[in-house]
């Protein structure tokens, strides 16, 4: 099949196949009812895991619950041999033990050796995991009767939500009560004992009782979605969502909102996509929920690096503008009028090609500062742009003078650091400057230092 | 079953060389350089890379099946058949690996996500990305999907399979030997190693590159994940066990050996009594026991030996505290017999908790017994003294020189006179110019 | 006039965007004993690691006998502050200090003989030879920062930048390491020592630099340890550069 032929094809076969699985939902009959458990549960999982993941990867716990993922599979397989069969209860169980189990076996190697946290939960990762495989590769070779009954097991690898029943619905949804009534009882606990423990434990909060709290109801989100996204995936819910949420947001309340909204709505679209391109519901939803992180961590307005190198293109831009004031600005301070400077003389102070200088005055065009005119051959400052061609001049030529009285430099040494702050002097530092200088009126080059405002303007 | 457990033949119990060579000779060599690599790792504190890595190089993998399921069109069952596709998945690895390390690092170097989040985001993405790529695939090719787990040692037939090991192997030991110096010093101080101008970006280079190669050749033995275990958990052990970074190296390479070994075999025999289990997972289980077995029994930092020297200093202290009482409660010399339930008294135990104290230090000759009374012998009047000696120097360095006062000094001295070495009373004794009484006007012996 | 050991030119650097040290402006002479004095969150290991070319300074440079540190590597020895490493990683106090002969080892050679000797001599001179096979987490402060000197001695190098070698160590290790300083300075070495006791700090070095996140002043001791310097040095006017440095800071970071 060529490219050409296949695109169509398959654009085709993904617009009929959206259209069937929105139908299922609003359908009946068992197709339909396992695409709606298929949904459910992935929303309830994707909401559970993203409001606690907000408090676990704040707490630094993001590879601990990447560790308990893995480490839970034993409990799985023991679960599964003792009861005989594939009942939900008793792999929950199971693995709620294995996964306290490898939580105190952690501990224990940090607390007894020279072993570091890091190391201990690798250990502990690969142990556990290690023995749960080992169990089932031992439970599908075992009798018949096992080996027939045991498959679908593998669905707790890599999760699978097609086989998604009422009971698992009924224990996700228990799951996310108790969670978010935990959660919003206790937020100002957690928050506290997540933000500073040790002024928890000042403030007579017991500390250790919400590190045990969070860690149950870690284990309990692990255990109950388990069946959605599989041992090796489900800490990626708990860790991406919110890691999401903290580039998108300051507070915490909105943080744990809106992980828990992204982790259902990647819980949703991955159960589409996969019903669509058959890729598989747990790697759709990770998969999905990554692509979000990787959006904010390029366009969060603040903390995304589209957001920073605008704001380093703003300044750049504004340190060229201000660079042109002050020049136009010592040119003024030699001749007595800063109505119209010639471009020519403006090259001439800044030593550059006349070219290069208009083009830098043309951007000058936004600023309010100031303008070219006459057939673009001077550059016309506004009186705001004299105002901040002056304060410029005047925070410039005092911390010259700062730098030489209180950084033992040489005058001819301080010009470099005045040009760099000069862009970035606020006015209580200003007014700092000129309390410890005295209001000084030269420079140390013995220039005149600008006055605090222009004469006949606003002070 | 219990039939063929009585018909057990000795052959069973051992490996069938016809079958079992080439898997073994693969669990060694993915053992080896698992566990030599892993020690990198483990002392930089950076463990959980080797986790990020091994899950990170599926896409990689599938990435490279799939490219050169279109351009080589060859497929001869096997997962990593013919050599042009072993090309291609381990330039795909390398690349995966490269990419997710590089992502990790710029998720929290140009942005607030902190770096173990980064990690904890970055690997299962990858991962999945990798499982979806590996569907794509194995609707072209023959994949199996549970080799990821379960990993697929019992099938490797032929020497070509395992050649990639080899060679990886070959590698990682060469690099070990020629950039021994420059890997201890990366690993124990950055700043140094940039300092003296060593190439420290190239080692770390190399570093993870042979960790994606190591992870990729050993992804068909024993899966994507289970190498984790074979990454940390024998270097681990070693760790453990010794305090040199090159024998801790060799013992890590031993124990990855061992694990293989032990490993491969363990599953024979478990096969001959009717546990059948798969052997990538039964290497690394394995390797788990012999860690716990290195954190117990471990002949310094194990906790029995732990256990015992605790055991051991409570015993003495007891035995020490009980000479003590015998000696204050008997009086300057010519001392007099003292009765146990005295001395007990003294101390606040109960007599029966002093009686093994007691035998010990008569064993000694440090103690005899008259009746119920005790006494000192010339011997255990000597270890007295000394004891003494050091808690009375002790008080009064506490008041001279820390400026405590008379009253608050005894219980500190109590502790502090079970552990004062010979040297540090010598010490004591220059600064305080061998004083003859203590703050509270007692003797010093 | 041959190139002074170290040339600091206007060297401003720098953390998330917010300077640390400002416009820092001083040439070091040959064979001086310089010790850096300032308060806590001065920049005095800053200044060290900008001149190590561990930081990335944000304008200005530095030299050492005229070339950039990248050319000189072997000529400066380093030590850090105790705490920058782990004394957990299982090696032995004679390997650590052998480490300071990798400079001076190419690619895939491994330490000869001569090298052996010299970390033995070096560990000989701090005193520690006894100790050569313990593992480093099994030694007290003191003896921890003998073998750092003991590695920096290995390193035979004519510039040496000490990160606060007399923190928390044991009076005996003081006197060694002061006796060391003394004996490295006859051999005309020159070395820069951050050291917070002002108590001791006429007395051990020949040269003071003041530094409180600008330089406050350099010169020989005599000139520079007074009463007016010192206030300066601790005290003074430094809310200007903090809130100068908040400024950058907040307009760099879009906070603002």
């Amino acid at each position: 099949m060529s490219f050409g032929e296949f695109l169509p094809e398959f654009f085709s076969n993904t617009l009929r196949l959206t259209g069937e699985f929105f139908a299922s939902l609003l359908g009946q009959g068992d197709a339909a009812q396992a695409t709606i458990n298929a949904v459910l549960g992935a929303c309830l999982a994707g909401l559970t895991c993203g409001s606690i993941g907000s408090f676990i990867t704040l707490r630094r716990m993001s590879l601990f619950a990447d560790m308990l993922g893995h480490a839970v599979l034993p409990g799985v397989a023991v679960g599964f041999i003792l009861a005989g069969s594939k009942s939900t209860p008793a792999l929950l169980l199971g693995s709620l033990a294995a996964g306290l189990l490898a939580a105190a076996l952690t501990r224990a190697i940090t607390s007894h050796s020279r072993i570091k946290d890091d190391a201990s939960l690798g250990i502990t990762l690969s142990l556990f995991y290690a023995i749960g495989i080992w169990l089932l590769s031992w439970i599908t070779r075992a009798s018949p009767e096992l080996s027939s009954e045991a498959s679908g097991l593998n669905h707790y690898l890599f999760g699978n939500p097609a086989v998604i029943h009422t009971v698992d619905l009924v224990f996700l949804a228990s799951a996310a009560v108790v969670i978010l009534a935990v959660l919003t009882l206790f937020f100002k606990e957690l928050t506290a004992s997540i933000f500073d423990p040790s002024f928890t434990s000042s403030i007579g909060l017991p500390q250790r009782f919400f590190d045990g709290l969070l860690l149950v109801l870690l284990t309990l989100v692990i255990v109950v979605s388990l069946k959605i996204l599989g041992v090796i995936l489900v800490a990626a819910l708990l860790v991406i969502p919110p890691a999401t949420a903290y580039l998108l947001t300051d507070k915490l309340q909105r943080m744990v909102l809106l992980s828990a909204t992204l982790g259902a709505l990647a819980g949703f679209g991955g159960v589409y996509l996969d019903f669509v391109l058959e890729i598989g519901v747990g790697p759709a939803i990770v998969c999905l929920s990554f692509l979000g992180l990787m959006a904010a961590f390029l366009g969060s307005p603040r903390h995304g690096i589209l957001g920073r190198y605008l704001l380093h293109k703003r300044l750049v831009l504004k340190t060229l503008r201000e660079n042109l004031l002050t020049s136009a600005w010592r040119i003024g301070e030699r001749g007595d009028e800063l109505a119209a400077i010639p471009i020519s003389d403006l090259a001439s102070e800044r030593g550059e090609p006349p070219s290069f200088t208009r083009q830098l005055a043309r951007r000058m065009k936004g600023s309010g500062w100031g303008r070219l005119e006459h057939e673009n051959d001077h550059l016309v400052l506004t009186a705001s742009g004299r105002e901040r061609a002056r304060a410029l001049m005047r925070g410039h030529r005092l911390w010259e003078l700062f730098l030489q009285r209180e950084a033992s430099l040489a005058p001819d040494h301080v010009h470099a650091g005045a040009e760099e702050i000069e862009h970035f002097l606020d006015a209580e530092t200003l007014r700092e400057l000129e309390d410890l200088l005295d209001n000084p009126e030269t420079d140390p080059h013995g220039k005149l230092i600008p006055p605090k405002s222009l004469p006949g303007e606003t002070p | 079953m219990n039939g063929s457990v009585l018909a057990i033949n000795a052959a069973d119990l051992w490996f069938d060389w016809e079958i079992d060579t080439w898997p073994l000779l693969m669990a060694l060599l993915v053992g080896l350089s698992c566990g030599l690599l892993g020690t990198v790792f483990l002392v930089r504190r950076t463990a959980l890379l080797g986790d990020a890595v091994s899950h990170s190089v599926l896409p990689g993998i599938a990435g490279g099946l799939l490219l050169a399921g279109y351009l080589v069109k060859q497929d001869d069952g096997h997962v990593f058949g013919t050599s042009t596709t072993m090309l291609f998945i381990m330039g795909g690895a390398l690349l995966a690996a490269l990419a997710s390390t590089m992502l990790i690092e710029a998720l929290h170097r140009y942005s607030r996500i902190k770096p173990d989040t980064a990690l904890g985001a970055v690997f299962p993405a990858f991962f999945a990305a990798g499982v979806i790529l590996i569907r794509i695939v194995a609707r072209n090719a023959h994949f199996d999907e549970d080799c990821v787990f379960y990993g697929s040692l019992e099938v490797i037939g032929e020497g070509s399979q395992v050649l990639p090991t080899l060679l990886c192997s070959i590698l990682v030991i060469l690099f070990f030997l020629g950039f021994y110096k420059e890997i201890l010093i990366t690993s124990f101080d950055q700043q140094l190693s940039r300092s003296l101008g060593l190439p420290t970006g190239l080692v770390n280079l190399l570093l993870v590159s042979l960790l994606a190669l190591a992870v990729v050749v050993a992804f068909e033995a024993v899966g994507a994940i289970l190498v984790i275990a074979l990454l940390i958990i024998p270097p681990a052990t070693a760790q453990l066990l010794s305090y040199r970074f090159d024998r801790v190296l060799l013992l890590a390479a031993f124990f990855g050996l061992s694990a293989a070994l032990l490993g491969s075999w363990m599953t024979i025999l478990l096969e001959t009594v009717g546990f059948e289990t798969a052997r990538a997972p039964t290497v690394a289980v394995v390797a788990g026991l012999q860690f716990l077995l290195a954190l117990t029994f471990g002949p310094e930092q194990g906790l029995l030996v732990q256990g015992l020297r605790k055991r051991a200093l409570k015993s003495r202290i007891l035995e020490e505290n009980l000479l003590g009482a015998v000696y204050r409660l008997g009086g300057n010399p010519p001392a007099e017999p003292v009765l146990l339930e005295d001395a007990a008294a003294r101390l606040g135990y109960a007599p029966a908790k002093l009686s093994s104290a007691l035998r010990r230090c008569i064993s000694r000759g440090e103690l005899t017994v008259e009746e119920a009374a005790v006494s000192l012998t010339p011997q255990g009047e000597q270890k007295v003294a000394e004891i003494i000696r050091g808690h009375r120097l002790w008080e009064s360095y506490m008041i001279h020189e820390m400026g405590a006062a008379a009253d608050h000094v005894h219980d500190a001295a109590d502790q502090i006179e079970h552990h004062l070495q010979p040297g540090l009373v010598k010490e004591l004794e220059e600064l305080l110019g061998n004083p003859a009484v203590d703050p509270h006007g007692s003797q010093i012996p | 006039m041959s190139a002074p050991p170290i040339e600091i030119h206007d060297l401003t650097v720098s953390y998330n965007q917010k300077p640390v040290l400002w416009n820092i402006d001083v040439e070091i002479p040959e064979g001086a004993l310089v010790g850096i004095i300032g308060p806590n969150g001065a920049g005095k290991s800053t200044l060290l690691k900008s001149v190590m070319g561990l930081l990335e300074p944000s304008s200005g440079w530095v030299k050492i006998y005229g070339d950039p540190i990248e050319q000189q590597r072997a000529t400066v020895g380093y030590i850090p502050q105790r705490e920058e490493v782990d004394w957990d990683f299982p090696i032995t106090v004679r390997d650590l200090v052998l480490m300071g002969r990798y400079g001076h080892l190419g690619l895939l050679k491994r330490p000869r003989a001569a090298d052996r000797k010299i970390a033995d001599e070096a560990l000989e001179k701090v005193g520690m030879t006894a100790f050569a096979n313990r593992q480093i987490a099994n030694l007290s402060g003191g003896q921890q920062q003998r073998i750092f000197l003991a590695r920096a001695l290995a390193q035979e190098s004519r510039v040496y930048l000490m990160d606060e070698p007399f923190a928390g160590v044991d009076a005996t290790t003081e006197k060694a390491i002061v006796k060391l300083l003394e004996q490295m300075r006859s051999e005309k070495r020159t070395l820069l020592v951050v050291h917070h006791d002002l108590q001791t700090a006429s007395e051990y070095f020949d040269h003071l630099l003041l530094l409180n996140r600008r330089l406050v002043a350099f010169g020989p001791t005599g000139e520079v340890f007074n009463e007016e310097l010192l206030r300066k040095t601790y005290g003074g006017h430094l809310t200007v550069l903090s809130r100068a440095g908040e400024a950058i800071r907040q307009s760099k970071s879009g906070k603002k």
